[in-house]
């Protein structure tokens, strides 16, 4: 029906791409390495927030009321849940400009119950062939990303202010949770116990959650600083009384400059990964092979290879001695 | 790649090889005796010293409580034969060492299956067919969706405090001495020689391979196979090496080699297949690529 949809890795840049490969423009998803409220607030505006996590049932009361005035929809796909995510934050805000292919599925899904939307989005082949541009392209790839034991089901959920209510978006839950009232201002402070609540219930020892926020790209800003302050610095140049005023504004336009040049040091990083999590490595490495052995590197690398290989089996051996040597006076 | 800062620490999940539930046994005296818990054993070949371990969590608590190294017919896996119920054991031939489990798969139809797999993967059975990769991808999809679908199922079960069945079904098997003793004595006279197989990470370094790049003809043949926007210089190459996609990518090609593509792989790059497989399969590959080369620089 709708084809197998490959696992995503959490990671701003493939999320930023993603978003971006949807026809969406003037985004960017930044990774939340803490929930402090300052460094929360370097990253406004925020539209929604993504969370991963290591799957566990939970029974938090869904808002049946709130499905038919926003954009709920229940997974029916395996491995969709990064898609689930991305839209459900992206479909919920009015402020973002979808394009084409997004807003006629948001406008043809609208009447559709929360089973049918998640039956709409595995068969939209637009939405799959994004989600699965970052299947990996070797022929004797061996997924290490995919999570195939139940104990570890990684799953992504979002958080994002809908008419005037937090709401969880869980495509595992009959709809949305609703965590309260919040404001454009204030739902970031809202969000923040509720995760931390969340990741609580964990043992200590859990460490695999990742957040991530889906945020407006700053560059447009940037470059409105930028027009203002250079016009400004030209106005005050004409003025030789208002040296120091200038002095000042050349000082802000340079930290605009390098605000400019690390979002597009960003920009290029995000590129660099994803070209690389995309690139069939395949030649690469059988080249590099090639080279090592036309110039006899090749033979002392294979040597020194076997000799780790040995010393890694022969440590493992004492050690598994060690733990039989304790078991066995133990019974 | 995420950073390791704080709460958010994103780990790539690892796949497993087989996994299945069953609990642990512990002996006491010569009575053999139920661990309650609900646990998991999977097999797993780890990335870091490429052997294959054998693992037992707890699954309340995800804790691994068992993390043992096991060799090609090192050990075997098998139905305790004189008990009546679902009881396994693993015995290992270097030592006295023996774990018994009881499976606490719902269904015992699968039973017998599973104890063939984890004899399979311990002792590396493989068929030459390209094919089985792909079956075996193939497989781990049905495994994700599977365990998805019966992880829903349990949790619903747990809510309405009805444990899994088959957890309740616990067994009492008891053993002599000489039992054992003759098991263990069976094992002891099976010896099999011993490969220290090199792996591709290893092999391919920055250590190894940056002094090479200061040859323009050696970089001029690998930056065609960069990816797209990656600027053709030999520091671009080495930020390449160190990068977890093509370390992930290296790791998968020596697991591939290890497990059945060797020969369709040197069939695909025209490399002699009569090369000896004694030392392992990444050698065997490796060796083949020194042999063509070495071909090639005699004609010209």
């Amino acid at each position: 029906m709708s084809g197998s949809w490959t696992t995503i890795e959490s990671d701003p840049g493939v999320f930023t791409q993603l978003i971006k490969e949807m026809g969406v423009e003037g985004i960017l998803v930044e990774e939340i390495y803490d929930l402090s409220e300052e460094f929360l607030e370097t990253l406004k505006p925020v539209y929604g927030l993504i969370f991963l996590f290591n799957w566990v049932h939970n029974d938090a009361a869904v808002d049946m009321n709130a499905i038919n005035k926003m954009f709920f929809a229940k997974q029916k796909v395996n491995n969709a849940c990064a898609t689930q995510a991305i839209l459900g934050i992206l479909l919920n805000r009015k402020e973002i400009k979808l394009g084409a292919e997004l807003e006629s599925f948001k406008e043809i899904t609208k009447d559709l119950d929360p089973t049918m939307k998640g039956i709409a989005i595995g068969e939209n082949d637009h939405i799959r062939k994004v989600h699965n541009s970052f299947k990996t392209q070797e022929p004797f790839e061996s997924d290490e990303r995919m999570a195939t034991s139940k104990d570890d089901v990684f799953h992504f959920i979002s958080y994002v202010p809908v008419n005037g209510s937090l709401m969880e978006i869980d495509g595992l839950k009959e709809g949305p949770v609703n965590h309260g009232e919040c404001t454009e201002e204030n739902w970031l402070s809202k969000v923040k116990p509720v995760i931390e609540k969340r990741i609580a219930q964990y043992q200590t020892s859990e460490i695999r959650f990742n957040l991530m926020a889906v945020t407006k790209d700053p560059l447009e800003g940037y470059q409105k600083e930028m027009k203002e302050i250079s016009q400004k610095i030209h106005e005050l140049e004409k003025d030789e009384s208002k040296i120091a005023e200038l002095e000042a504004a050349k000082m802000d336009k340079q930290d605009i400059l390098d605000k400019i040049h690390m979002h597009e040091a960003k920009l290029n990083r995000y590129s660099v990964e994803n070209a690389r999590r995309r690139h069939n490595w395949f030649p690469l490495i059988i080249e590099l092979l090639k080279v090592l052995a036309k110039n006899g590197k090749l033979e002392p690398a294979i040597k020194e290879s076997q000799e780790k290989t040995k010393k890694r089996k022969e440590a493992k051996r004492q050690q598994l001695a060690k733990a039989n040597a304790s078991s066995s006076s133990s019974s | 790649m995420s950073l390791p800062i704080n709460l958010f620490n994103t780990q790539q999940t690892s796949r497993h090889l087989l996994e299945f539930r069953a609990g642990k046994m512990f002996r006491e005296g010569n009575m053999v005796k139920p661990d309650t818990r609900k646990g998991l054993i999977y097999l797993n070949q780890s990335p870091e010293d490429s052997l294959m371990h054998f693992y037992w969590k707890d699954r309340s608590t995800n804790r691994v409580e068992d993390d043992l190294i096991i060799f090609p017919f090192e050990a075997e896996f098998s139905k305790v034969k004189q008990s009546k119920d679902r009881v396994y054991i693993l015995k290992f031939q270097s030592s006295s060492q023996k774990l018994f489990f009881w499976m606490q798969e719902p269904k015992a139809d699968k039973d017998e299956e599973l104890c063939k797999k984890v004899n399979d993967i311990i002792n590396n059975v493989h068929s030459d067919d390209k094919s089985d990769v792909m079956d075996y991808n193939q497989e781990l999809l049905n495994a994700l969706s599977e365990s998805y679908q019966q992880s829903k199922e349990e949790t619903s079960e747990d809510n309405a405090n009805e444990a899994d069945s088959s957890d309740k079904k616990k067994p009492t098997t008891q053993f002599t001495n000489d039992q054992l003793k003759e098991i263990s004595e069976i094992l002891s006279n099976i010896q099999v020689p011993e490969t220290n197989d090199a792996n591709l990470q290893d092999v391919l370094t920055p250590e190894i391979v940056s002094p090479l790049l200061k040859d323009r003809d050696v970089c001029n043949a690998l930056f065609p196979h960069l990816p797209d926007n990656a600027p053709l210089d030999s520091q671009s190459i080495e930020e390449v090496l160190r990068s977890p996609q093509f370390i992930h990518s290296v790791n998968s090609l020596t697991y591939a080699l290890r497990s059945g593509a060797l020969g369709p792989l040197m069939a695909e790059l025209g490399l002699d297949t009569s090369i000896s497989t004694s030392d392992g399969a990444v050698v065997a590959f490796l060796r083949a690529i020194q042999k063509k080369e070495d071909d090639t620089m005699d004609e010209s």
